[in-house]
């Protein structure tokens, strides 16, 4: 993929084709604002199906695909139609899709979500000529292999979690804090793990909680569903009331965890939380509302992955690929540069760091959260290098093993352990 | 671990499936149901959502929901009681009729409005009335005229209707009650629980479970409100099931789970003769 | 004051071709619907059209018809004895479950055609359970049965969300395994074993002494049981056949369509839409059978139309109109409205 990818900034940078030097150009200027519509006149048209799982308006995973296709269709300015059908039931993808690739034509699908897999492997056996992309990225899986018009993507937060934890584990004044998961899956798992590893970091280089040893993460049972706001709001004010938890992150598509520590905030309860996918600090400000609550938080902006898988595909250079964006992907300039100068906090890329709250993370804080932010984007910095101890858990949450070493000094989680995560880490106490 | 605080909280997070069930409660007792209140609740909660949305008020948005519920009552008047379509199956075509109509609402785009902040002055106010209103309706019915004259329809309806009191109107009213009731207690769980925001499936079987409160409740108002309550803090402490070493999928049903138990042991005492539900369910 | 008068005998003809003529006005109305939800006229009659005319909406539509039908067929004798159960939903549900569990995960190596056939067993089995469940708290406890269904149901739903995140998860996602290529079953083939249902029903509500007392008890409980016919008896065995066949009906769903789960958020509707169908065809399983497709079509139509902007729980309500709006014309039919 990386390869891939070099190459179309090669063909860029050669100039010979109009659209990939437009959209290319904006690239460069892709930074806290998108780039305008090219200004190339129209000569022929690409159509794309959006399949979401969610409803538009849950400001979370499927908001955050919406948003991007309707700026990648700006963007493309005339040359992208695009159509999306939304809340769509993993049973009834593959009839939604067919239907609608038996009714028109299309170039391209995007399904979004993990659930569509079974659907797209099928129909791309019958639809030859569609290419369809699935995110969710299980670029390994049996069912994806030997179809050429295939592709997978996925925008990964194990390091935003990481720079979450950092923030957290500098804030917490009970020592303690707490994730609500929508299932305890190898993805949500990995997050957990690398929101407890920044954690300890965090407590670390500010020598709170004992320097981290009395630092303690409390991880719900899972709310078995991924839009659930009244659960996921019951099981946020638990931690908060039993557990004295202090700070919250949580994987629901919903604003609901995030509202709960604004709710305690104002009742002069210090409580923080994060966004999560989207932009939920900006969400909240354009309906006049400054949360006090929100510390920072891990969004994606697919619409730099849509920019470029699409416009391969226009200019007929579509290859069957695995997008897996991580930090310093996508954006103008891909290695570390000078924490001083760092755009944590601010749009970049295709994953990046919620506005940083700066009245309560201390300044030090902040500056090595944008250093190891910049670092990262060189993988010079990997959350899940050894020593890490941990345990083995079940889908509850509930250990099954004693605390043992997972990863050795000086070892570094490769992509397929991470993607298959089974362990939490040490600090954290499961399920509560 | 019980506070005060967690006791209020429990009451905002109640508050709905007590204004509901209360609504409910009054057409019960005239030897009515609307199984419909997850319908009128969902309405309402869309209806609500969008009149906030416009007006920028969270009180227009309650008021809102109020008509909301009122509109769907309309249909159960018009097919239950005058048209006298099966009570039952009214009553849940009206659970997916609301539902259905309150997504095609919100598709018109209005889907999040300023929410309703807890302990704000409607808040108290809309909590104020859930706490007043039992007690109003068990002076109603218990205290005035009119309720003499609902109890007697809801016990026996044609002895009723022999010493000439208006069964149709007191029905009708009682319905219209109930809508107005499951609208508000919709546009409350939107604008309050949900920070001010319409989706679909909001209203989680909550409904249901304020028609579960009435019979827990033994068709007496205080005995509703305090099984409304008892349910709300139920949903609150959910949580706290787990650290009992309870599995998630049963910490996550308890409030069904509880309402069945509750009704089985209700069911069992309604069997003796010492009590005497209205009939109907 | 408004009261109804009775118009005298009213043929059976009548009766029908006064519900033909109100599911028509429902269905008008639901369609209006669409049209103020602005979607445009183009899409609405475009949609229409590709619904009754495209053989990929027809295919569509038979394969929804199962689980619709599987629960409306078995629920027509539970209605007739007035058992009012919507637990449908969840044998839907726990049917379609318990034979992903048998066809991907359980390791039994089985030919197709045993397979389909352990499929359809089992999965009534599981339906039958729950029927036996609300049944058993109906005449045991004296539960109220529409309110233990669906709290059951609520618990179906959070239970499955949880084998299929937990035990069944397939991969780092909260996905199952699908069902292997070879037991599935192609969309023509779901009409005949609903056919077959609605048979065997036919027979069982008309041609056996268990239809005459469902019938009978249903009319006058009192009555029936004087005439020494066992009460429970007759509601666990409505319960049984209703759970057995809406369980089917999830076999149906998942052999059919649905070869995979992921967490649900709200209900998947089938078993639901089969409680719509029972009362739009009174309780006659030739009719409910029927019905199914015209049900499942107003699902294939709006779903259809999701692309459009128009959102999901349009199809459950529009579903819920037709039915009313049907109804509504029966009682005019056989009522004079009158004011006094």
């Amino acid at each position: 993929m990386q390869a891939s990818r070099r190459d179309f900034l090669k063909l860029s940078g050669a100039g010979a084709l109009g659209l990939v030097v437009g959209l290319a150009g904006g690239y460069m200027a892709w930074g806290a604002r998108p780039p305008p519509p090219l200004q190339v006149p129209v000569e022929k048209k690409i159509k794309a199906l959006w399949i979401y799982v969610g409803p538009i308006a849950d400001v979370g995973w499927t908001a955050a695909h919406h948003e991007a296709k309707e700026s990648t269709v700006r963007l493309f300015g005339g040359r992208l139609e695009a159509k999306h059908v939304e809340k769509v039931s993993e049973g009834e993808a593959k009839k939604v899709i067919e239907t609608e690739l038996t009714r028109e034509r299309y170039d391209a699908v995007f399904a979004t979500s993990y659930g569509f897999k079974y659907a797209v492997s099928e129909l791309a056996r019958d639809f030859k000529d569609v290419k369809f992309y699935h995110c969710s990225g299980e670029w390994e899986w049996e069912g994806f292999k030997g179809l050429p018009n295939v592709s997978t993507y996925f925008a990964e937060f194990y390091q935003l979690y990481f720079l979450n934890g950092v923030a957290a584990g500098a804030v917490t004044k009970t020592c303690k804090i707490g994730y609500v998961p929508a299932f305890l899956i190898p993805e949500v798992v990995r997050h957990i793990n690398a929101y407890a590893l920044g954690a300890v970091y965090g407590a670390k280089i500010t020598g709170n909680c004992g320097a981290g040893e009395k630092l303690e993460v409390y991880v719900k049972s899972p709310l078995l569903a991924w839009f659930a706001p009244d659960k996921a709001k019951a099981d946020a004010m638990y931690l908060v009331d039993k557990y004295d938890v202090d700070v919250l992150a949580f994987t629901e598509d919903t604003t609901a965890v995030l509202d709960v520590a604004e709710e305690y905030m104002k009742k002069g309860k210090r409580v923080y939380s994060f966004s999560h996918y989207n932009d939920m600090f900006a969400y909240y400000k354009r309906k006049g509302i400054t949360l006090e609550s929100h510390l920072t938080g891990q969004i994606a902006n697919w619409t730099p992955i849509l920019v470029y898988l699409l416009s391969k595909l226009y200019m007929g250079f579509y290859e069957k690929e695995d997008v897996w964006a991580r930090l310093g992907d996508f954006t103008p300039v891909r290695w570390a540069g000078k924490p001083e100068e760092s755009l944590a906090g601010k749009p970049e890329g295709s994953v990046y760091l919620a506005e940083l709250n700066t009245k309560v993370i201390p300044p030090p804080v902040i500056a090595e959260i944008k250093r190891l932010y910049e670092e990262m984007k060189e993988l010079l910095y990997e959350p899940f290098t050894g020593p890490i101890k941990g345990y083995k858990i079940d889908e509850n949450g509930r250990p099954q093993e004693d605390v043992r070493v997972k990863v050795r000094e000086g070892e570094r989680v490769g992509r397929d352990a991470l993607w298959y995560m089974d362990w939490f880490h040490e600090k954290i106490i499961s399920p509560v | 671990m019980v506070s005060l605080e967690l006791l209020l909280a429990a009451l905002s997070m109640a508050a709905p499936i007590m204004i509901a069930a209360l609504g409910e409660l009054l057409l019960e007792r005239t030897g009515r149901v609307n199984l419909g209140v997850e319908g009128m609740m969902a309405f309402g909660a869309s209806l609500s959502i969008m009149v906030t949305s416009i007006s920028g008020s969270p009180a227009m948005g309650l008021l809102g929901g109020l008509v909301g519920g009122l509109i769907i009552a309309l249909v159960y008047v018009a097919a239950a009681l005058a048209l006298k379509i099966d009570q039952i199956v009214v009553g849940l075509l009206i659970v997916f009729l609301g539902i259905g109509l309150a997504d095609l609402l919100a598709a018109a785009g209005h889907t999040i409005a300023p929410a309703l902040t807890p302990w704000s002055p409607t808040h108290v106010t809309v909590i104020f009335l859930t706490l007043a209103a039992p007690i109003a309706l068990w002076i109603l019915l218990y205290r005035t005229w009119a309720g003499v004259e609902i109890r007697a329809i809801g016990t026996d309806e044609l002895a009723a209707r022999e010493r000439g009191l208006r069964v149709d109107l007191a029905r009708t009213i009682a319905a219209l009650a109930g809508g107005v009731a499951a609208g508000v207690a919709g546009a409350y769980m939107a604008l309050t629980l949900y920070n001010g925001k319409y989706f679909s499936g909001l209203t989680a079987g909550w409904g249901w479970l304020a028609i579960g409160s009435v019979i827990l409740g033994f068709w007496n108002p205080i005995g509703v409100a305090i099984a409304g309550y008892s349910i709300g803090l139920l949903i609150l402490l959910r949580p706290y099931t787990i650290s009992l070493g309870v599995p998630s999928y049963i910490a996550h049903s308890t409030p069904y789970i509880a309402v069945l138990i509750a009704l089985i042991i209700v069911s069992r005492l309604a069997r003796s003769p010492r009590w005497k539900p209205p009939k109907t369910l | 004051m408004l009261f109804l008068e009775e118009r005298g005998r009213v043929s059976r003809l009548t009766i029908i071709l006064g519900t033909l003529a109100g599911v028509f006005a429902g269905f008008s109305l639901a369609v209006l619907l669409t049209l103020l939800a602005g979607v445009s006229l183009a899409s609405v009659l475009g949609s229409l059209i590709y619904t009754y005319t495209s053989s990929s909406a027809i295919a569509s539509i038979l394969a929804l018809s199962g689980p619709i039908a599987g629960s409306a067929i078995g629920l027509t004798i539970a209605y007739r004895a007035r058992f009012i159960t919507i637990a449908s939903e969840g044998q839907v549900i726990a049917g379609a479950i318990v034979v992903l569990w048998l066809l991907a995960y359980s390791g039994f190596k089985m030919g197709p055609l045993e397979g389909f056939i352990l499929s359809l067993f089992l999965s009534g089995f599981v339906g039958a359970s729950i029927g036996f469940l609300v049944a058993l708290l109906k005449v045991k406890l004296y539960v109220n049965e529409i309110l233990s269904s669906l709290m059951i149901n609520y618990i179906i739903l959070v239970v499955a969300n949880y084998i299929i995140g937990g035990p069944f998860r397939e991969g780092p996602f909260a996905i199952t395994r699908s069902v292997p290529h070879e037991y599935r079953v192609s969309f023509t083939l779901i009409p005949l074993v609903t056919g077959l249902i609605t048979l065997a029903l036919w027979i069982l509500m008309f041609r056996s002494k268990l239809g005459l007392a469902v019938e009978a008890y249903g009319r006058a409980p009192k009555a029936a049981e004087t005439y020494g016919h066992d009460p429970s008896r007759i509601i666990f065995s409505v319960a049984l056949i209703s759970g057995f066949s809406a369980g089917v009906g999830g076999a149906l769903m998942m052999l059919g369509f649905q070869h995979s789960m992921s967490p649900m958020s709200v209900f998947p509707g089938y078993g639901y839409m089969g409680v719509l169908v029972a009362w739009l065809s009174a309780n006659n399983p030739l009719a409910a059978f029927v019905s199914s497709l015209f049900i499942s079509s107003i699902a294939v139509y709006g779903r259809l139309l999701q692309a459009s902007g128009v959102p999901l729980g349009y199809v459950l309500g529009a579903q819920a109109l037709i039915v009313l709006s049907a109804l509504t014309a029966v009682t005019l039919v056989k009522y004079r409205v009158r004011w006094l």
